[in-house]
């Protein structure tokens, strides 16, 4: 069973879930404390947030372990979409297909970012420090998705 | 790929899915009461001396407006306006004779540090306060510093909703997009 939950696919969806999960419980008891609060929106820096925190706890976690681009499409897709209308984030099922489909493939763009620094990473002298590079690398990726924050999709 | 796999990760989606959906069922009462509560009180700040408000139906005349309640003293209007970087949804409070008695902000994602100073910037949403009539950014209202597309549409907003109450023509310049 550990080697199952150790696979690839497996410690993807997990990392994403925990994160999505996490996520929205604070989302919903942050609406119910405070009621006016303004939440941020689903838009790109959002979802990349969310994505890179999974992809550095998979890193923390699981260490590092390539899997196929679809496979992290799918996961990315199905994770947000179900979790987002799950968590009352979207209203329609329509909105949540939205929001998975650019959250699947924001999903995949960030994995694939910072996999291809953390690769380039591993052969210097900081290489050894895989973790601490992957918080680095993806606070940097993280501050570089802000110029995408006015695009409305 | 082994079936294990996928139901491992299936599995995982599917607890996630089941605890936000339980946790949602499980805070909704205590999320519409607290909400309840807000909008009371919120509303009591922004229309004085009013303690019951009714939510009326909107006439459809001006698409900026969103939702009317009408207190004992005047009205509070939801406005939804295009600001900078998405919708703007501002209640202004405004008395029978059209004079604006406060303003908020309820939801914006302008940008930070300039845009959505507006939630908190009270020098220029006092400016509005005791106004009747087409607010317009410029004259008799400066707009905040960096922000002035955002200023412009909250300005609209009070437009508007003084317009509901006064009755005044809202396809004027004020409810243009940029003021």
């Amino acid at each position: 069973m550990k080697k199952v939950i150790r696979s690839p696919l497996c410690t993807g969806s997990i990392c994403l879930s925990a994160t999505l999960l996490a996520a929205g419980l604070a989302a919903q008891i942050a609406v119910t404390v405070v009621p006016n609060i303004i939440l941020p929106a689903l838009d790109i820096p959002t979802l990349a947030a969310l994505s890179l925190f999974a992809l550095v706890l998979e890193v923390v976690l699981f260490g590092e372990d390539h899997r196929f681009w679809a496979t992290s499409l799918i996961v990315g897709i199905v994770a947000f979409g179900v979790l987002s209308l799950c968590a009352g984030g979207v209203t329609t099922v329509l909105d949540a297909l939205r929001v998975g489909i650019l959250g699947g493939t924001v999903f995949l763009i960030c994995e694939v970012l910072l996999h291809s620094i953390l690769d380039r990473l591993s052969s210097g002298p900081v290489g050894k420090y895989r973790r601490s590079m992957a918080v680095v690398s993806a606070l940097l990726l993280w501050l570089a998705a802000q110029i995408l924050m006015s695009i409305g999709i | 790929m082994k079936v294990k796999e996928l139901l491992v990760s299936a599995g995982s989606l599917l607890l996630a899915g089941l605890i936000l959906v339980a946790a949602g069922n499980a805070l909704a009462p205590a999320a519409a009461a607290n909400a309840a509560a807000e909008q009371q009180e919120m509303m009591e700040t922004l229309l004085p001396g009013s303690t019951v408000f009714t939510q009326e139906e909107d006439t459809g005349a001006d698409a900026n407006i969103t939702a009317v309640w009408k207190g004992e003293g005047g009205w509070v209007i939801e406005t939804t306006v295009d600001g900078y970087a998405g919708s703007i949804r501002q209640w202004t409070g405004v008395d029978s004779n059209g004079h604006v008695t406060g303003l908020v902000v309820r939801d914006m994602q302008e940008t930070i540090g300039l845009g959505q100073n507006a939630l908190t910037d009270i020098d220029f949403l006092v400016q509005f306060v005791g106004t009747s009539g087409e607010a317009e950014i410029g004259d008799g209202v400066d707009a905040m510093t960096g922000a002035t597309v955002t200023s412009r549409a909250i300005a609209r907003g009070v437009s508007s909703a003084c317009a509901y109450v006064t009755g005044a023509d809202v396809s004027t310049s004020a409810t243009e997009w940029g003021g």
